[in-house]
């Protein structure tokens, strides 16, 4: 009886591991957002998408979509350009974990500081079921990147 | 009866399962694998193919595990049995050398069918790797060579000329063994090319398609850079004035450069010009022992110093020594301090309207002097000749080997300047004259002195010359040619064997008889740059670009001088001084006349732009 009682507590120490894949986005540093020089020409900016999958769910191309959402007082091809191709939807292939999105910035004579000069990179889907888009919580981290001309 | 009864039930058994084994007509491999569950040294599964009408087995093995025995899994049809190489094989358990070419034969056990397949097995490195990446000039008209990447790594720049960058270049590349190559996204086979945006960087991600690992690169295209000057400052030694022929040399010890100038102090008053000598230290100018080392008050002038270092590195400058005799006279750096060497000047007086020239044997390190002979005046044997002093326990002199005997006004030595190569030494010397005047090369080796050879006679402008090596030791000259009023100063390749000098490139400027062709350039030890100052000659004397600094340098598109490139309204006053050190760094120093103070610039890299 005293062994039954005794080894019904011992039961078996089963390991989980954290495996939910999201990715993220982030400049070199790690910060989610930059000020443009309103005067740089030709300036080249990179941001990057990080995935954060196991081997064994990352073991097929995944796409990540996001969205490019310019405030009122930037256009494109005349306040920056995408390099196209970093264009969305970016395809991650087993082993590569980051990748880059590219923003040339240009001088424009119109420039109005009263605008909105915002450019905003947003994660909006995986072909992952399950990714989830930013760090994993209720504050959704790292989903987006905002630039701002100024 | 028992045993009668055991009998029939054992022969009745054995009828039954004969019964039950049919011929199923087929015999062969339906798969074949070897999994890395059950064989360690393997990362990752390998599939085999196995291919019917070729009768073949396919494998792609890494490299560590290609001579290793491995446990094979394989499926076949009903009852049979399989083998390689006579080793009878149970699959998932019999570990056997998967080598190319080895025959894996299945024999059914019930009928007389058999079969062999031929295992091909290909070697796989396991890597995702990048081997070359490169834009060809065959590919690309805006490129005059091909553009290689130095050496593969995560991130690479690579250099392209002015018209081409930030353009659409066509990129060749090429990966390993079994490896897939996607460039900015797109699938590029191994050895193909495809066009790039190159104002932004290129993205190359590279699979091993059986190890499914992947690697990847950025491609930065950038400009060749060109040269620029950037003043590092200008000095005057506090309470000084008649600042005047500064010389530079830089010290192969600190890399920094030293220049040795004479000057004049105010108070108390010096009645001649006497010598100091200070060095860049990177932010200032700083003196390198006791300013006006070579004299004061009433002592007669130390003219024109002139900067070297002998094979040790310690710092030496020649002055022509007015306080015996108008000789030149050698001081080093020892000890914090400045003393003759060898305790005593020369003993001949020399002209004091040239500068003399200091230059150490770098085998066994003997000063040698050259100067315009005077002595005794124009009776003496040495008078307007290049006089050679030389140091070895005392001094000695005599005229150099080879030069001409002086006829009046022909064969009058000016000026030299000379450069090091390896044990030897090589001397560009100017004479003036009709028929004797023009540039003499020297050489010094084996502790003697010999002339190479002479060129340009009667066609020499006297006032200024320069010498120089290229990192392969192949030798070059500087110097104004021409006649009749008009010269050309030109770059030359001499010719070590024979001293022919022979023009490389267009003129860097043009001058007249009466000017000053102030004038220096120097090569790069670690890259190869050619660079050249010179003092612009205007038309008209009264124009304000007149004796003002140019910059020149060799541009490796084209192989010839870039346009002038004007380096500011300060006035050259002075012969030009352009030195390299050991690491690359530039100098170049002049005197300002505007505001009678040394001037020090350095030559470097313009300013890069990368994309990102």
């Amino acid at each position: 009886m005293l062994a039954l009682l005794t080894f019904s507590s011992c039961e078996k120490h089963e390991e989980t591991y954290f495996d939910s894949p999201f990715v993220s986005i982030a400049d070199e540093n790690g910060g989610s957002g930059m000020t443009v020089n309103k005067d740089g020409n030709n300036l080249v900016t990179v941001v990057y998408i990080t995935l954060s999958a196991s081997a064994e769910k990352f073991s097929s191309p995944i796409d990540i979509e996001y969205e490019l959402l310019a405030g009122d007082g930037l256009k494109e091809n005349v306040d920056f350009k995408l390099q196209s191709t970093t264009k969305s939807p970016i395809t991650f292939v087993p082993g590569i974990y980051t990748m880059p999105i590219r923003i040339q910035w240009f001088r424009n004579a119109d420039f109005d500081p009263s605008k909105d000069n915002t450019l905003t990179i947003t994660l909006s889907g995986s072909s992952l079921e399950g990714m989830t888009l930013g760090y994993p919580g209720p504050d959704s981290k790292k989903k987006a990147y905002t630039f701002t001309k100024r | 009866m028992k045993a009668l009864f055991k009998t029939v039930l054992a022969t009745a058994f054995v009828l039954c399962i004969s019964a039950c084994e049919k011929p199923d007509s087929q015999v062969g491999i339906l798969s074949f694998s070897v999994s890395k569950s059950l064989n360690s040294v393997l990362s990752y599964d390998i599939n085999g193919v196995v291919d019917e009408t070729s009768k073949t087995i396919n494998l792609t093995i890494p490299s560590a595990a290609i001579n290793a025995e491995l446990i094979p899994t394989f499926t076949a049809t009903e009852y049979d049995e399989v083998s390689i190489s006579g080793k009878s094989l149970s699959s998932g358990v019999t570990p056997v050398v998967l080598a190319n070419g080895a025959k894996v034969n299945v024999d059914d056990n019930v009928s007389e069918l058999s079969t062999s397949y031929t295992l091909v097995v290909l070697n796989n490195d396991e890597m995702a790797e990048l081997l070359s990446m490169e834009f060809k000039a065959a590919d690309n008209e805006l490129l005059y060579e091909d553009v290689v990447a130095e050496k593969i790594e995560q991130e690479m720049i690579v250099r392209v000329p002015e018209e081409a960058f930030m353009k659409e270049l066509v990129m060749t590349v090429s990966a390993g063994m079994n490896d897939a190559i996607k460039v900015n996204g797109e699938s590029v086979a191994s050895g193909s090319s495809i066009k790039v945006d190159c104002s932004f960087p290129v993205d190359i991600i590279v699979t091993d398609e059986v190890a499914k690992t992947s690697a990847s690169y950025v491609v930065k295209v950038g400009k060749i850079l060109g040269l620029k000057m950037t003043k590092l400052g200008e000095y005057i030694e506090d309470g000084c004035s008649n600042t005047d022929y500064p010389t530079m040399a830089i010290s192969p010890v600190d890399g920094l450069p030293y220049i040795a100038y004479s000057r004049k102090r105010i108070d108390p008053k010096d009645s001649y010009a006497q010598a100091s000598v200070v060095k860049w230290n990177g932010s200032s100018f700083e003196p390198v022992g006791a300013l006006g080392f070579t004299g004061s008050g009433a002592d007669k002038a130390a003219n024109k110093p002139i900067m070297a270092f002998d094979k040790n590195g310690t710092p030496h400058v020649a002055i022509i020594d007015a306080k015996n005799n108008t000789a030149p006279a050698v001081l080093k750096f020892d000890s914090g301090n400045w003393t003759l060497l060898g305790d005593a000047v020369t003993d001949k007086k020399v002209s004091s309207s040239y500068e003399v020239e200091l230059v150490f044997d770098p085998v066994n390190n003997t000063p040698y002097v050259f100067a315009q002979g005077n002595g005794t005046g124009k009776t003496d044997p040495i008078y307007r000749g290049m006089l050679v002093n030389s140091f070895s326990g005392s001094w000695q002199n005599s005229l150099m080997q080879g030069t001409p005997a002086v006829n009046g006004t022909d064969g009058v030595y000016a000026r030299s300047r000379s450069v090091v190569i390896g044990n030897e030494v090589y001397t560009i010397s100017a004479f003036s004259g009709t028929s004797l005047g023009g540039y003499y090369i020297f050489k010094l080796s084996d502790g003697g002195w010999q002339l190479l050879g002479s060129n340009f006679l009667g066609q020499q402008h006297i006032t200024a010359v320069s010498i120089a090596k290229d990192m392969q030791d192949n030798l070059y000259a500087m110097a104004a040619v021409g006649g009749s009023g008009s010269y050309e100063v030109k770059l030359f390749s001499v010719d070590k064997t024979n001293g022919e000098m022979s023009e490389v490139g267009s003129s860097v400027t043009a001058i007249g008889d009466r000017t000053f062709a102030y004038q220096d350039f120097a090569i790069s030890p670690v890259d190869g740059n050619v660079v050249t100052v010179y003092r612009n000659v205007a038309s008209e004397s009264t124009d304000i670009e007149n004796n003002t600094p140019r910059f020149r340098f060799i541009d490796p598109e084209t192989g010839d001088w870039t346009s002038p490139i004007k380096v500011s309204d300060e006035k050259v006053d002075s012969q030009i001084y352009v030195r390299y050190s050991k690491d690359g760094k530039c100098y170049a120093c002049f005197l300002d006349g505007n505001t009678d103070s040394i001037v020090l610039y350095s030559i470097g890299y313009e300013d890069d732009i990368l994309p990102e």
